[in-house]
């Protein structure tokens, strides 16, 4: 029904936004206050039967299932259509690289996870995000009640975001911020045994003197030091997945590469899922098992690190990977995509991509493409490799012909963080090949 | 620390100087002084030259109005001053200190009580408006502090006393006690209590005044905090919602709160002139609003230089009180 309504309003409004009549402002900010109420209710209600919010993964390997997510701001200038129908999983124990230019709903996607899109301007308006919890229930997070969501916040999933020097609240000592999450989360401890941990997680991550940092403000840190600090935070109540949501962009260069071998050498300890947000392609291949790429609040293609860096399919998903510095392009212009994002307030009702696509086709303004499937994991949402238009021989994009024949996983992860090596994919598949047949023969 | 309050002093006796120097020129500048008023009626009627008014004035400093007989008014009221003596009221037709010293009290008084009252209704009230932003209960609230902070404050007091004195009489119109009874001279709980019953519509009038400014004050403070990362971070964590806005968002907006509001504590004692002078209290705001009616000059200045204290020592114990509740705010001078 909230559906309906926000359509409604698009469908009503000019064409141009930049001019908007005080009335029809008022109307819709009038209509969204009304929808607010109704999805604010939905979520404070207490004491409901968990029946009502329970559900069934499709595969009992993955941890969460994101499928058809619609995430919604209902602002003054009309609905903002933050998340637009994202499905993807996070299998147990994978790391999972969600990539996309800024703006296209990452963050978003993954405060959906955890419920703290922020409300009331933000609701999930359709879809659900289905979570096995350590006892092995399955809950849609989407149906939640905000009561029953805080046993899950913390302890079963954590979060890290991006922005260490305002993530920590200023006015209380970093022990004391650890302490308190722990003590949710092990009630029985006592003081003594909360700092105890704590310092000792502060160890874990890293950190140098962990006794004099636990008497520490936030802001007598620097920002790699606070990332660590939210590291350990997340971590203090051994979640079963962690969302770290851009954890290095505001990190200088350096500190950056520390952050992600301390976020490897969490994942092997905790053994569980992380699902990383970034919009660094190189982060995503040093990192990920899985990649999903993300644009204006949709899913346009999914595969493994292997598919996505070796066989690209959705031009977007090239055209990101043409824009990132390497050694073998070092003295050529940077490539960055033509044009825009479109606004998610006004968004066309055929492919998002269509004015920045360098191989669209007449068919490409007619409706939105679903998703094309390449293999079981690796899935692209373009017109360009649907069968019905096989034999009109379209023109297809490919990453250069050096980049195109290696890209394999393993080569792909010991690319240095902050760029695309394609010298280094390419020997180090040439050598993999080599060690293949070597084994072979044998 | 020592050594930054000894600068800041340093720094309120500069202000205070250039205040004193401004108040008393402007004081010299007033077209009639009191002597021009009392002098008026005989002058009229011929019992008194002009040339005798000439001679009390110069008798009382107040006959050279040119710039530099003001300068050298100036400082001989200033000497005087710095040892403490603030001359002598001609209306009160006694020291200027002394008169200070015995109305401020019950001035005091109101504005202390209406302070806390202020203090506890609106702070309250801002932070449930902001959590529960948008909200009927937000926009009713908002409306009703806009409402009483807008009045002027005599049409609020005369509003008040029209409908709760006169109309319903509950409580007495005017004056700090009754005048028709007699209380024995000295404490007694009866007078004590004639005296709170007149008192309760000032207090009413200068709290409701105030609430609606804190409010607004507590409600956007804690929106921000409310919208800041560490409450996002707090919320992550899993812990309940009254920690987060009671523990983590509240701890935070009481930053400014905590400022503000022991920046206003010396201005307690400065009298509310407009509400005094409506319920006719007798504290220190109406006694000095009758004195510059009167172009009593030595009160004017006394009084005026005492209010540019409280406010200078206002601004003194908000900056202290920043060291004090912000973990951030270091002083390394
Ligand atoms: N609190 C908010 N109010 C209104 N719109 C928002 C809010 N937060 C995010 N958005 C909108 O959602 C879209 C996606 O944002 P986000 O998920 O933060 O992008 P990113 O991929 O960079 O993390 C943006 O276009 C932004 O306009
Ligand atoms: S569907 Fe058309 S416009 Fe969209 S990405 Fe594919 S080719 Fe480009
Ligand atoms: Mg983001």
């Amino acid at each position: 029904m909230a559906k309906d309504k926000s359509k409604k309003v698009d469908k009503n409004k000019s064409t141009d936004v930049d001019y908007m009549s005080i009335k029809e402002e008022r109307r819709i900010s009038r209509e969204n206050r009304k929808v607010m109420k109704q999805f604010e209710a939905v979520k404070n209600r207490k004491n409901v039967d968990e029946s009502e919010y329970l559900a069934v993964m499709k595969d009992p390997n993955n941890v969460v299932e994101f499928d058809n997510l619609h995430t919604y701001f209902f602002t003054d200038v009309g609905v903002t259509k933050a998340v637009n129908g994202v499905s993807f999983n996070i299998p147990a124990g994978k790391i999972v690289g969600v990539v996309g230019e800024s703006g296209c709903g990452k963050s978003v996607t993954s405060l959906s996870l955890m419920q703290l899109v922020q409300g009331p301007v933000g609701q999930i308006v359709e879809g659900s995000i289905r979570y096995t919890s350590s006892e092995g229930k399955t809950y849609d997070i989407a149906k939640m009640p905000r009561e029953d969501m805080r046993q899950i916040r913390g302890r079963e999933i954590a979060m890290i975001f991006q922005e260490p020097m305002t993530s920590l609240n200023p006015v209380f000592r970093i022990g004391e911020q650890l302490d308190e999450a722990l003590a949710l989360y092990k009630p029985e401890y006592s003081n003594e045994e909360l700092k105890n941990r704590s310092i000792e997680m502060l160890e874990m991550v890293g950190i140098a003197d962990p006794d004099k940092i636990y008497r520490n403000y936030p802001h007598e840190l620097s920002g790699g030091m606070r990332q660590r600090v939210m590291i350990a935070m997340a971590l203090i109540c051994d979640p079963r997945l962690i969302i770290a949501d851009e954890p290095t962009t505001a990190l200088d260069v350096t500190i950056q590469a520390q952050i992600l071998d301390l976020l490897r050498s969490v994942k092997d300890k905790i053994n569980g899922s992380i699902m990383l947000i970034t919009h660094d392609l190189g982060v995503i291949a040093e990192m990920a098992d899985y990649v999903v790429v993300m644009y204006a609040g949709k899913v346009i293609e999914t595969g493994t690190i292997r598919e996505i860096f070796k066989s690209p399919k959705h031009p977007y998903t090239i055209g990101l990977m043409r824009s990132k510095p390497s050694l073998s392009t070092m003295n050529e212009r940077l490539y960055s995509i033509p044009g825009q994002v479109p606004s998610p307030v006004n968004l066309p009702d055929y492919c998002y991509f269509c004015n920045r696509c360098d191989f669209s086709f007449d068919h490409c303004e007619a409706e939105y493409p679903e998703m094309t499937e390449f293999s079981p994991t690796h899935k692209a949402a373009c017109f360009l490799y649907e069968e019905r238009f096989a034999d009109r021989h379209l023109d297809l994009p490919a990453l250069s012909k050096a980049i195109s024949s290696g890209a394999e996983a393993e080569a792909a992860r010991s690319i240095p963080s902050g760029f695309v090596d394609l010298q280094a994919i390419l020997a180090a598949e040439s050598a993999a090949s080599a060690v293949a047949s070597e084994s072979e023969e044998a | 620390m020592g050594k930054y309050i000894a600068k800041r002093i340093g720094l309120a006796v500069i202000i205070l100087i250039g205040v004193s120097l401004l108040i008393y020129m402007l004081s010299m500048l007033m077209p009639a002084d009191y002597i021009d008023n009392q002098t008026a009626a005989a002058v009229q009627n011929g019992s008194m030259t002009l040339e005798d008014v000439m001679r009390l004035k110069e008798l009382y400093g107040l006959a050279d109005k040119s710039f530099v007989g003001i300068l050298k008014g100036y400082f001989t009221w200033m000497t005087s001053a710095l040892s403490g003596d603030l001359g002598f009221s001609f209306l009160y037709g006694r020291p200027v200190t002394s008169v200070i010293g015995k109305y401020v009290w019950i001035s005091f008084t109101i504005s202390l009580i209406a302070y806390l009252l202020q203090i506890a209704i609106s702070i309250p009230m801002g932070i449930k408006a902001a959590v529960y932003q948008y909200s009927g209960y937000d926009y009713s609230v908002s409306v009703f502090a806009m409402a009483a902070t807008s009045l002027p404050s005599f049409f609020l007091a005369a509003l008040l006393m029209n409908v709760l004195s006169i109309q319903l009489g509950w409580f007495p119109l005017q004056g700090l006690t009754t005048a028709t009874r007699i209380f024995p001279a000295g404490f007694t709980f009866a007078k004590l209590v004639d005296m709170a019953w007149h008192l309760v519509l000032p207090i009413m009038t200068l709290t409701l005044l105030s609430i609606g400014g804190l409010m607004r004050y507590t409600r956007t403070n804690m929106l921000e905090v409310l919208n800041s990362d560490y409450i996002r971070t707090a919320r992550a964590k899993g812990l309940s919602e009254s920690v987060v806005i009671n523990k983590h968002a509240f701890r935070n907006t009481l930053i400014p709160l905590v400022t503000t509001l022991s920046g206003l504590l010396p201005g307690l004692f400065s009298g509310a002139m407009i509400t005094e002078t409506v319920f006719a209290i007798p504290g220190i705001g109406y006694m000095a609003l009758r004195a510059t009616q009167q172009g009593d000059i030595p009160f004017v200045m006394g009084y005026n230089m005492f209010l540019a204290i409280l406010t200078v020592t206002g601004m003194l114990i908000s900056d202290l009180m920043y060291v004090v509740v912000d973990p951030r705010v270091k002083i390394t001078k």
